[in-house]
């Protein structure tokens, strides 16, 4: 007997998602009736499917014919992106236009193995400015091109 | 004849010169998304949805449509060239484009692709024209109980294009249906699945998910492997097919259209299936079937007269019903909410101007590309030699702005990230997300129809098997799943797009 893994999480992922969210609806949510559904009735029912879907998922697992390859996951570039989108997405406000892209470029450059600064450098620079021209002279955004960090 | 003064009509908004800018921008933009791989029609328009706040909504929907047509040629481009469909919709095209390319005929293949992308184009056009009238009629008399079986059938029909498990399809169009119902209960005004975040109570963000899966989890996938890509560009020497080539791409390019055209209008269907399907349908029609695989300039002209008939007549169901049939059409609804249109039948009556500049732009769109794109040929393999570590920074730095400028708000540029994270994940466990995605813009729909037919019947289930329409659609939708869930049918699709790989 081969198990596949992969079926088996995959199937576990769609029950734990919904338990947690039957949880919540059956916790806060009323379910209503037929004739007047609640704010509970429809998603008990998505719930529900999803529990069933997982659970069939997860039995076939054990029957799996043939086991797929996960692949390496690139942790580099997982760390590097959220640190580069995180930052983007905080201190957007703070930082303004133009530090916040080149810092956010520079940053995501670094995801890749092969990373020099230098060339990264100027590819944001060159972003930064294309970006600031865009959408702050083009387009108008209500974002500043520095922000409150930089006492003018 | 009605509809040849509204496209009368269209023609006179699509020639204004501004509406022609915007579409040569579209349609500009979209050839080179559609030739640079890692870079889809999705993405972009999800990121340059900002970019037509300040326009007016004819502007940005004539733009918009003109990214995601506009990437089918560019697709094909480089699926010619160098064997790299830069979008799925041109994975069929490379097979015998790329021998073709390979045999110095690399010109005339793009000439085959061009031309029948034109005439499915004009094609598209007639019939979205012809179409949309009636069926918008037709619309108009749905109710709540029509409106849900519908979006069954539409639901149902995108697991058709899932290529692995069934079930894992189904599985994922519920878990969008639920995330979908994140925000306030529009009945009650709850607030469901909101964990206390304040900034939930107005929903998740549709843009924000589109560019998460889309955007930051294709780079993610990108990224697994490691090295560049190889430039081994064919060589473009003449351009004109000779005659007997053009003698034979006439009847596989009416075939195409006429696939893809069909398929475009079902919901789920659009320019990545109607390739497939014409592609194999020609394989077995075709008097030149042997030379399939090995150059046939019938294997080129079929499924891009077929993508580019689905891409045109996929706008039918959102702009007639308002309901999306694929993901880019949901962000084409999405830019039409943000103009203040809501999208369904009403906008046919009270805008027809936006509709049938709409679509007469298509038409016009088409045009340029085919008029563009032979003497910029040299230009567009060029930016093939871009190489990713510049460009996927960028569209990091692109894919932020966008998502932050829509609600003008970091959260949503946070939720970008986590759907980007927990779709690659998803992928890894070999599900598919354009199922997850229609689900998600589907789900508050599909309720909100639910509880009013229950409503107007009184608590009555039957009332979706009473009514004629809806029971009608209710059976196409349990045919689409048991057709698409026989083995024999199953086997067929693994086939189809394991090809393909």
């Amino acid at each position: 007997m081969t198990l596949n893994w992969k079926d088996l999480a995959s199937g576990l992922v769609l029950i734990l998602v919904g338990l947690l969210y039957g949880y919540v609806t059956l916790e806060t949510l009323p379910l209503g009736s037929v004739l007047e559904m609640g704010p509970g009735s429809f998603p008990i029912v998505l719930c529900s499917l999803l529990v069933a879907i997982g659970t069939i998922i997860c039995a076939s697992s054990l029957f799996g014919a043939r086991e797929s390859e996960f692949g390496r996951v690139p942790w580099r570039a997982v760390f590097m992106l959220s640190i580069s989108i995180l930052l983007f997405g905080t201190f957007l406000r703070q930082l303004g236009m133009f530090p916040s892209v080149f810092a956010s470029v520079f940053i995501a450059a670094a995801a890749e193995p092969g990373f020099r600064p230098l060339p990264a450098a100027v590819i944001a620079l060159g972003l930064a400015v294309l970006c600031s021209l865009i959408f702050l002279k083009g387009i108008g955004l209500p974002v500043p091109l520095f922000g409150s960090f930089f006492p003018a | 004849m009605e509809f040849i003064d509204n496209l009368g009509l269209g023609f006179s908004v699509a020639l204004q010169w501004q509406n022609l800018l915007y579409c040569l921008i579209g349609v500009l933009l979209g050839t080179v998304v559609g030739i640079l791989p890692g870079l889809g029609p999705l993405a972009t328009i999800a990121m340059l949805l900002p970019l037509t706040f300040g326009m007016s909504a004819t502007q940005s929907l004539i733009m918009l449509a003109g990214i995601y047509y506009g990437s089918q040629y560019g697709g094909s481009t480089t699926a010619i060239l160098i064997n790299l469909p830069g979008e799925s919709s041109s994975v069929v095209t490379a097979i015998d484009g790329y021998r073709m390319a390979q045999k110095g005929r690399g010109g005339p293949a793009l000439a085959a692709a061009a031309l029948a992308s034109f005439f499915a184009g004009c094609v598209a056009t007639l019939i979205i024209a012809v179409v949309a009238t009636p069926l918008t009629r037709l619309a108009v008399s749905f109710g709540a109980a029509e409106y849900f079986s519908l979006l069954l059938v539409g639901l149902f029909s995108s697991i058709a294009l899932a290529s692995g498990s069934i079930i894992k399809a189904i599985g994922m169009i519920c878990l969008g249906l639920l995330i979908g119902l994140t925000g306030t209960d529009i009945y009650t005004a709850v607030p469901r699945f909101t964990f206390g975040q304040q900034e939930l109570v107005d929903g998740i963000d549709f843009v924000a998910i589109a560019v998460g899966i889309f955007g930051i989890g294709e780079i993610l996938r990108n990224l697994e492997r490691s090295g560049g890509r190889e430039a081994g560009v064919a060589k473009v020497t003449s351009i004109m097919p000779s005659r007997d080539e053009l003698r034979r791409i006439v009847a596989p390019s009416m075939r195409g259209t006429a696939i893809g055209a069909f398929l475009g209008i079902l919901p789920g269907g659009g320019a990545l299936l109607s390739s497939f399907v014409a592609y194999n349908v020609e394989k077995k029609v075709s008097s030149n079937a042997a030379e399939f695989g090995n150059g046939a300039i019938e294997g080129v002209a079929a499924p891009e007269a077929a993508n580019n008939a689905g891409a045109q007549t996929s706008f039918i169901p959102m702009l007639s019903l308002g309901i999306p049939s694929n993901v880019v059409m949901a962000l084409m609804i999405g830019a039409m909410m943000v103009q203040g249109i809501v999208p369904g039948p009403e906008v046919l009556t009270k805008q027809p101007e936006l509709f049938w500049g709409l679509v007469a732009s298509m038409w016009v769109g088409n045009a340029m590309l085919v008029v563009l794109n032979f003497p910029l040929i040299g230009i567009w393999v060029r930016l093939l030699t871009i190489p990713y570590s510049v460009l996927f920074p960028a569209i990091i730095a692109f894919c932020c702005i966008g998502v932050y400028s829509v609600g003008n708000s970091g959260f949503d540029v946070y939720v970008a990230l986590i759907a980007g994270l927990i779709g690659y994940i998803l992928v890894k466990l070999d599900f598919e997300l354009p199922p997850f995605v229609l689900g998600f813009i589907l789900g508050p729909m599909l309720e909100e129809n639910l509880r009013r037919a229950l409503l107007i019947s009184g608590g009555d289930l039957s009332i979706f098997v009473t009514r004629p329409v809806s029971a009608g659609l209710l059976v196409v939708a349990v045919v689409t799943l048991i057709v698409v869930s026989l083995p024999a049918v199953a086997k067929k699709r693994k086939v189809l797009f394991n090809e393909s790989d």
